[in-house]
């Protein structure tokens, strides 16, 4: 009996010293996400989650500053032609791709004339019609008209530049992704993390940070609970539920972003007696946003009113509904003039969060009289029906790097049957939404996207809800952090205290 | 014997084309397009119909099953609809990790419920029975996700001996999910060995030993145990096959990179050809984990190794 407890024991003292002889030396950093991405290509996705591993890898011509601006990346400096149809980038010199060939403006037109064959990412690839390389180290792109998103598409993944030489010989970037990026892509261990090390050839100076891990721990709880226990040190989107924890450690930092994802019942225009702009108002006049907020988020986000993000310029809650008030929704009600029983409205929900907030819309439409239902559905099942549109609602998000962007995937007519699900058809807000990309200034940008917003929020063609907030934690002395409003981050610009 | 073990392998072939052939039409059937999956929101109906033809899914579902089999027989899983890495590779990356997780909780719960159950039966009605079903109902009611939480807070986070996730390849970085696992299982064990037990110990060949003055720890070790494994042996054998297949929670909580959550993660894509992968492995799985343990019941009771010869 003593010799069993004496092993025993022993096995435990060896167990726990092997345990504290792992702490990781300061030359690694160790990130957790929650959703291991399928496909690491730049142009065969378009998850949020698979783009940060874009930009550890890759450098597009331009990048998104801390502010959402677009500045240059691999691009030195760009002009732009008169009629605004030419843009002219210089490249940078001496950019090197992971494999060792020399960055060129061929590269840069491969790749872009490879993106706008890929589905995935049509939205980012419609606002140029033409690339050519006139020189080495220029490019020259052609649009209809002055465009001011085309900035924005460049600084997304879609169009990050890929060697000319793998794209032809078919080189799976899936497998090994290569690209100019801070971090060279080492291994991907399936179902547990990717590795990487750092690009001592990398145009904006070496990472600081020579190893990078990216676990894949999908349970909220564990991530928190691993960086708590030091086996990582940054954490991408926290459980609010861990939240108190985190901010209780002095050796943890919580970092809460406001994101530009903004969180909607969608209903579907053309179902029923949705196509009544009276009975859209009173359900969003219905809908208690701040109970929708505490519910499905914990009360980490921002009630939202107006039909487009309230982060961009050329946002306005002209034309929006008055807020949460039954009285308000049975007079729309009433100006429809039906019985609110009659109406269907059956709301789709692809995750626990969404049902959460299903449930809140629920209650609140009984006190009008609207009996809506709930359908769970998987998201597979829920991009189909709501792409076919056959559905009548449904909890969904979108976010877009522009105003204009956004707006040109939620609400222009080209976008029926992709990003527009209300299906909102309206010639003069496509054509309002035409006119902002072609506004050569931001303030007349601006204007122009203050009138269609104000035009959209009085069709309420859906109802807003909420802009949550993205949760990140990571250990105090990683130095340099800054996540943007959109979620991404650059991880070759962090180092350790 | 080895006639009976060789009809049993043939006999698999026919149940594992069974099972694809029902999970390829619930596939086939359920809603969901996996050419919009692949595509994502931003294709156009026109591109996911294109995507459609030139994945062969507007077929007729038998001649898309048909063209399935024939490639497998040809050892082509296909390749994953999202990931576009051939299904083998996928699985075989994450298979052994399954294994290892699914014998080491099994090794634990048969190491834990043998001697709990054993014991509970021959001190019937004591405070080793009363402990020893406790420990078995709480193995029971704890959900998994719950239970390894616990361990993770209790022995990672405080204590700092195990690490939460991440040492695949270590033996401490097994313990905390495979105790998780091996818990529930464990419980389940412990319940028919003690039941089995005590029908056992009520026979009159263990009165005949008794009378003999056969000593009490040989009557149970030597006598009423052998005896009493039949049940037992089966529930392992259950277990382990689902262990193989139901390790989903545990392996989301504790980040373990196996075949469960590709699983889930492929139903939810719609993702066939990987689904399917799955299906065959833990098919041939399961068919081979009821082989053995039908195999060990020849070895503990002589009565039924006679009928197989």
């Amino acid at each position: 009996m003593k010799r069993t407890l004496a092993l025993i024991l022993a096995l435990v003292m060896v167990l726990s010293m092997s345990a504290f002889a792992a702490a990781d030396g300061k030359d690694t950093l160790i990130v957790a996400a929650p959703d291991e991405s399928d496909n690491l290509s730049t142009t065969g996705h378009d998850a949020l989650q698979t783009a940060f591993l874009n930009v550890l890898s890759y450098n597009g011509l331009m990048k998104l500053d801390y502010n959402m601006n677009p500045v240059p990346d691999l691009a030195e400096s760009y002009t732009v032609s008169e009629d605004g149809c030419t843009w002219v980038f210089k490249l940078r010199e001496g950019v090197k791709f992971h494999n060792g060939e020399e960055l060129t403006a061929d590269d840069v037109v491969a790749s872009m004339i490879d993106a706008q064959s890929k589905p995935n990412v049509a939205s980012f690839t419609k606002d140029y019609t033409a690339v050519e390389a006139t020189d080495k180290y220029t490019v020259t792109i052609t649009t209809d008209g002055y465009n001011s998103n085309l900035l924005y598409s460049l600084a997304n993944h879609a169009n990050f530049v890929l060697p000319k030489s793998l794209l032809e010989s078919g080189h799976d970037f899936n497998a090994e992704p290569c690209g100019t990026g801070a971090y060279k892509f080492v291994k991907w261990n399936h179902g547990d993390s990717i590795e990487y090390v750092a690009n001592e050839d990398y145009f904006a100076g070496a990472p600081a940070i020579k190893n990078l891990i990216w676990r894949f721990i999908p349970e909220g709880t564990s991530r928190s609970l691993v960086l708590e226990a030091g086996e990582v040190d940054f954490v991408i989107d926290v459980d609010a539920a861990n939240m108190a924890g985190i901010q209780d450690n002095p050796d943890l930092y919580m970092d809460i972003v406001d994101s530009i994802t903004l969180n909607f019942l969608n209903l579907n225009d053309t179902k029923g007696y949705l196509s009544d702009v009276n009975v859209r108002k009173a359900i969003d006049c219905a809908v208690n946003k701040q109970a929708v907020v505490q519910i499905a988020e914990n009360g980490h986000a921002s009630v939202v009113y107006a039909q487009a993000p309230t982060t961009f310029s050329g946002s306005t809650t002209e034309g929006c509904v008055e807020g949460y008030s039954v009285e308000k929704a049975k007079e729309y009600l009433a100006a429809w003039g039906g019985n609110p029983a009659d109406i269907e409205l059956s709301i789709i929900c692809s995750n626990d969060a969404k049902k959460r907030a299903a449930e809140v819309i629920l209650a609140n439409l009984k006190d009008v009289g609207i009996n809506a239902t709930i359908e769970q559905m998987d998201l597979a099942t829920y991009l189909d029906v709501t792409a076919r549109g056959e559905h009548t609602g449904f909890i969904g998000g979108y976010s877009a790097s522009s105003m204009v962007q956004y707006l040109m995937m939620n609400f222009h007519s080209s976008s029926i049957g992709a990003a527009n699900k209300s299906r909102l058809n309206d010639p003069e807000v496509d054509a309002l939404i035409e006119k902002a990309a072609a506004a050569r200034t931001n303030e007349e940008c601006a204007a122009i996207l203050e009138e269609v917003n104000a035009k959209i929020n009085d069709m309420c063609p859906q109802v807003s809800l909420y802009q949550n907030q993205r949760l990140y934690a990571y250990k105090a002395n990683l130095a340099n952090v800054n996540v943007l409003p959109n979620g991404y981050f650059y991880v070759g610009e962090w180092y350790w205290d | 014997m080895l006639k009976y073990i060789g009809k049993r392998l043939l006999a698999m072939i026919p149940v594992v084309l069974g099972v694809t052939l029902i999970v390829y039409c619930i596939m086939s059937l359920a809603p969901g397009d996996p050419a919009r999956t692949i595509l994502g929101e931003q294709a156009s109906v026109e591109q996911v119909e294109a995507l459609r033809e030139e994945m062969g899914l507007n077929d007729p579902i038998i001649v898309q099953y048909l063209r399935y089999i024939w490639n497998l027989l040809h050892g082509d899983f296909g390749t994953s609809y999202q990931s576009r890495i051939d299904v083998s590779t996928e699985i075989w990356s994450r298979f052994p990790n399954t294994i290892k997780l699914a014998l080491v909780a099994s090794l634990i719960s048969v190491v834990l419920a043998l001697p709990l159950g054993i014991i509970a039966a021959v001190k019937q009605n004591t405070f080793f029975d009363s402990f020893s079903m406790f420990i078995a109902i709480i193995g029971i009611s704890c959900p998994t996700f719950w239970f390894g939480l616990i361990l993770i807070l209790v022995f990672a986070v405080n204590l700092k001996w195990f690490p939460v996730s991440g040492q695949v390849n270590t033996l401490k970085g097994i313990i905390l999910p495979a105790l998780t696992l091996g818990f529930n299982s464990m419980a389940a064990m412990a319940r028919v060995t003690r039941s089995s037990m005590l029908e056992v110990i009520r026979q009159d060949y263990i009165r005949t030993a008794r009378a003999k003055g056969v000593s009490n720890r040989n009557v149970i070790l030597q006598h009423a145990v052998p005896n009493a494994m039949i049940p037992t042996v089966t529930v392992i054998g259950l277990r382990i096959g689902g262990l193989l297949a139901g390790a989903v929670i545990c392996e989301t909580v504790f980040a373990w990179p196996g075949i469960g959550r590709l699983l889930v993660q492929s139903i939810q894509s719609r993702n066939t050809p990987v689904v399917l992968g799955c299906i065959i492995i833990f098919s041939i799985c399961f068919s081979l984990v009821n082989l053995i343990v039908d195999v060990l019941y020849a070895f503990i009771d002589p009565r039924i190794k006679s009928q197989y010869q």
